[in-house]
C-alpha cells in the first residue's frame, strides 16, 4: 500500500490511541458546568429526549430484556415533557434519599452480603449494620479523624478549603507537603507498616463505613490498602487482596447519634490489646529461620541467606529488607547465651530464667552491635568472666537502663572490677550505682586517654596519690597493686638518675 | 443531597464528590435494567445538555438532528454496556468519548457521500464495500506497524500499557481508562499515567525514528496531564 496512505492512517490510529485513553476528568467538568450555564431549550430538551426515549425504547437489546422493556412502557411525549418540568420546576434532589446506597456492598469470594449478628453494640448501643465487600477505592477516607486534626487545620489554611479524598490520603501517607511537616517525619500514620501486615494477612477487622461510603472507622487500614495498591513493594496477589476489603456499613436508617456511638467507641475508648512480647517474636523468627536452613541443601551462601532472610521478613511483615530479621536473630543468639549460662552455671529455673529473658530481651540489641574492635560485642566476647558479669547484673535488674550496656566497650580493669562488686552487693540500689559509676568512670578514662598527654595523665595520678588516706595501702590497695606501684615508682627513680647524671 | 436551580447558583454545583456519585448511581439503574432511571439522571445532572453544546461546538458541520442521533446512539451503547456487566468506571467520559467517536464516523459517512454524489446508486454501493474493505485492510495494517515499535518502548510497564490500549482500538472500544488499565494490569493508576505518558512521547520517537511522520500534537496534552519528568526519559 501506499506509505502515504499508511503513515496516515497510522497517524490516526495513535491519536485514537491517545484519545480512548485520555484523562478528560477536567473536560467533562466544562462540560456540565456549560450544561449548567447554557441549558438546552425546552424545543431542543424535547426533541432530544424525544429521540433518546424511542432510540431506547425501539432497540433490540431492551426490547430483548423484559425488565428494561417494561421500565420503559412509557407515553414517550407525556414523560419527556415530565423530565423536563421536573427539573425546570424543583432543585435537584435526591428523590430517593431513603434507598440510596451509594456505596454498594458486594458479594467476593463467596461472601455474600448480609446482616452482622449479633448487633455489635457501639459506646452502650445497638447499631444495626451490613456486611459485606466493596472496592477499596470507593471508600471516602474520613476527614474528622482527630489524628489528622493539625494536617487538616494546616490544609484548610493553605488552600482555603477541606481536603478531598485523595488529598486526605496524601495527607494519611505523608506525601502531602504542608508547612511545618518536614520529611524528617517520614511515615508519620506507619502506614507502610501496616500495609505490609494487610498484605499478608489482608484487613482483619472491618472498618466501618456509612451507607456512601464514608469512614467512621479505619482511616489507617484503607490508607494502607491504597498505599499496597500505588506502591511498586507489593506483588500483584496482593494488590489483589488490598483492592476488595471486607467492612461493616451502616444502614440507610442509621441516624447521627448511632454515628458518633460508632466513632466514639471505636476511637476514643482504649481497646486494650496488648501487643506479644518482642522476644516472643523474636523466637518465632529464629525457629523459622531454623527450619529454611534445615531445608537447603548445601547450606546457603551470602546472597542466598540475604534473600531468603528478606522473604521470612515479608513473610512476618518485618518489611522488604532483612535488617530486622537479622536483629532478631542476633538478640537471639545472645538470649540463648545468657540462658545458658543461668541454667547450666548458676543452676537457676529455667522458666524463671525464660521470664527473665523476655523481661531483658531489648538489652541483647545492644549486646549484640559492635562485633568490631571497639564495639560492645567485642568487648564482651574478649573476656568470658566479663560476659557472665554482665549477665548477672542483667539478670539481677542491676543495670537501670539499655543504655548503659554501650558504655561496656570501654572497658578496663577496674570497670570489670566495679562491676564484679555491683555484683556481690545485694542490696539493688546500691548495686545499680556502683554498676552506673563503673561505666561512667570507664569511659571517662577511654577519654582522658584520647585527649590527654603523658604529663596531664601524671599529674592527675600524682593528685590523686597524694590524696589517697595512708589506711588505704594496708585496706585498700591490693599487695599486687603495691608491687605494680613500686616497681612504676622504682622505674621512674631510675629515670630520674639517669638524666641527673647526663 | 444539595439542591441547585438551573445555571445560578454556583455554590450549589455539583462538585466531584457529588459527581461521583452520581456516576455511581447511573451505573446502578443501567445494571438494573432501569434505562429510563438512567436517562432521566444524566439529563438531570445536566451532563446531556453540556455534552449537546460540546458537540455542536466541535463537530459544526453536523446538524442539530445528527447531534440528537449521536447522543442517542451514545446512551444506548452506554446502557448496554452497563446492563451487560462491562466495567465502564466513568460513564460520563464513556459517553464524551463515544460521542466523538460517532460524530467523526457521522462526518466521514457525510464526506463520503458528498464526494460519491454523483455517481450511480449500484456504483456507490460496490465502492462503498470496496472502501470500507479497503480501510479495515489499512487499519489493520497500521495498527501492526503501531505494535512492533511496542518493544521499543522501554520498561515493560509502558509496553503493557500501551499493548492494552491498542488492543483496545482494535476492539473498536470508545474509552479505556486509567483505572480499567490499572485493574486489567494490576497496576496502579498512578504508573499507568506515567507509562501512558512515556508511552506516547516515545512512540511518537519511535514512529519518526522509522520513517513515519506523526503530525497529530499531543505533547501539550502530556504537558498538562503529567506535571512530573519522565525520568529516564532524557536519557534515552
Amino acid at each position: 500500500m501506499n506509505k502515504n496512505i499508511v503513515q496516515a492512517e497510522l497517524n490516526q490510529i495513535i491519536e485514537n490511541a491517545f484519545l480512548i485513553s485520555e484523562d478528560i476528568g477536567q473536560e467533562i467538568e466544562l462540560i456540565i458546568s456549560d450544561g449548567i450555564e447554557s441549558p438546552l431549550s425546552s424545543e431542543e430538551a424535547i426533541r432530544l429526549l424525544t429521540k433518546v426515549t424511542k432510540t431506547l425504547k425501539n432497540s433490540d437489546f431492551v426490547s430483548q430484556d423484559s425488565v428494561a422493556a417494561k421500565n420503559l412502557e412509557l407515553q414517550v411525549g407525556e414523560f419527556v415533557e415530565k423530565l423536563i418540568s421536573e427539573r425546570s420546576n424543583s432543585p435537584y434532589v435526591d428523590e430517593d434519599p431513603i434507598n440510596e446506597s451509594v456505596v454498594n456492598l458486594e458479594e467476593y469470594n463467596g461472601i455474600k452480603p448480609k446482616q452482622v449478628k449479633p448487633v455489635p453494640y457501639f459506646h452502650s448501643r445497638p447499631v444495626k449494620m451490613m456486611s459485606g465487600y466493596v472496592d477499596t477505592r470507593d471508600i471516602n477516607l474520613w476527614s474528622d479523624n482527630d489524628r489528622l486534626e493539625i494536617h487538616i487545620a494546616q490544609f484548610i489554611f493553605d488552600n482555603g478549603r477541606n481536603p478531598d479524598s485523595d488529598e486526605l490520603l496524601s495527607i494519611m501517607l505523608s506525601t502531602m507537603p504542608l508547612a511545618g511537616i518536614s520529611d524528617k517525619n517520614g511515615d508519620q500514620f506507619k502506614i507502610a507498616d501496616l500495609a505490609r501486615s494487610i498484605a499478608i494477612n489482608g484487613v482483619r477487622k472491618p472498618p466501618i463505613i456509612d451507607i456512601n461510603g464514608d469512614l467512621l472507622d479505619g482511616n489507617r487500614r484503607i490508607a494502607a490498602c491504597n498505599y499496597i495498591l500505588h506502591s511498586d513493594e507489593f506483588t500483584t496477589e496482593e494488590k489483589q487482596r488490598a483492592r476488595k476489603v471486607f467492612v461493616w456499613q451502616l444502614t440507610q436508617f442509621a441516624d447521627e447519634d448511632e454515628k458518633r456511638a460508632v466513632v466514639v467507641s471505636l476511637n476514643f475508648e482504649p481497646d486494650h490489646k496488648l501487643e506479644w512480647p518482642k522476644y516472643i517474636k523474636a523466637k518465632k523468627i529464629f525457629e523459622e529461620w531454623q527450619h529454611i536452613l534445615g531445608l537447603e541443601s548445601p547450606p546457603p551462601g551470602p546472597q542466598r541467606a540475604a534473600h531468603l532472610k528478606r522473604e521470612l521478613s515479608k513473610k512476618y511483615a518485618l518489611g522488604p529488607d532483612a535488617s530486622h530479621v537479622n536483629r532478631f536473630l542476633r538478640m537471639i543468639d545472645w538470649a540463648n547465651d545468657f540462658k545458658e549460662h543461668h541454667i547450666d552455671n548458676n543452676n537457676n529455673n529455667p522458666f524463671e530464667v525464660e521470664h527473665r529473658t523476655e523481661k531483658v530481651f531489648e538489652y541483647f540489641d545492644e549486646l549484640s552491635r559492635g562485633k568490631g574492635s571497639g564495639g560492645v560485642a567485642y568487648a564482651i566476647n574478649q573476656d568470658d568472666s566479663l560476659k557472665k558479669t554482665v549477665f548477672d547484673l542483667l539478670y539481677d535488674g542491676k543495670f537501670k537502663r539499655w543504655s548503659q550496656i554501650r558504655l561496656l566497650k570501654h572497658f578496663d580493669d577496674e570497670m570489670i572490677e566495679g562491676l564484679r562488686k555491683a555484683r556481690e552487693t545485694d542490696d539493688l540500689n546500691d548495686a545499680q550505682e556502683i554498676v552506673d559509676m563503673s561505666l561512667t568512670d570507664a569511659r571517662n578514662r577511654q577519654r582522658e586517654s584520647r585527649v590527654v598527654g603523658a604529663n596531664p595523665r601524671i599529674r592527675q595520678f600524682v593528685s590523686w596519690l597524694e590524696a589517697l588516706p595512708i589506711s588505704a595501702f594496708r585496706d585498700d590497695i591490693s599487695d599486687e597493686n603495691l608491687d605494680a606501684l613500686l616497681r612504676a615508682l622504682t622505674l621512674v627513680e631510675k629515670q630520674i638518675s639517669e638524666k641527673e647524671n647526663e | 443531597m444539595v439542591g441547585f436551580t438551573t445555571g445560578l447558583d454556583e455554590k450549589k454545583r455539583p462538585d466531584s464528590a457529588m459527581r461521583k456519585k452520581m456516576q455511581q448511581k447511573i451505573k446502578l439503574e443501567a445494571a438494573a435494567g432501569n434505562p429510563k432511571g438512567m436517562f432521566e439522571l444524566l439529563y438531570k445532572g445536566f451532563f446531556l445538555d453540556g455534552l449537546v453544546n460540546w458537540l455542536r461546538s466541535s463537530f459544526q458541520s453536523l446538524s442539530n438532528d445528527e447531534i440528537d442521533d449521536v447522543v442517542s446512539q451514545s446512551i444506548l451503547i452506554l446502557y448496554e454496556k452497563l446492563r451487560l456487566g462491562e466495567s465502564i468506571y466513568e460513564p460520563y467520559a464513556y459517553l464524551r468519548k463515544t460521542a466523538r467517536n460517532l460524530s467523526i464516523k457521522k462526518y466521514d459517512e457525510n464526506m463520503l457521500v458528498n464526494g460519491l454524489k454523483n455517481y450511480h446508486k449500484s456504483n456507490m454501493i460496490q465502492d462503498d464495500a470496496n472502501y470500507l474493505n479497503q480501510r479495515d485492510k489499512l487499519k489493520s495494517e497500521a495498527l501492526s506497524i503501531a505494535k512492533s515499535f511496542l518493544p521499543k518502548l522501554g520498561q515493560h510497564n509502558v509496553q503493557l500499557v500501551m499493548e492494552y490500549i491498542f488492543d483496545a482500538i482494535e476492539r473498536n472500544v470508545d474509552d479505556v481508562s486509567n483505572r480499567e488499565i490499572a485493574d486489567a494490569l494490576s497496576l496502579s493508576v498512578d504508573v499507568v499515567k506515567q507509562s501512558k505518558s512515556r508511552g506516547f512521547r516515545r512512540l511518537k520517537r519511535t514512529a519518526e525514528s522509522e520513517g513515519y511522520h506523526l503530525d497529530f500534537d499531543y505533547t501539550n496534552k502530556l504537558n498538562a496531564i503529567n506535571h512530573q519528568d519522565d525520568e529516564g526519559d532524557n536519557n534515552e
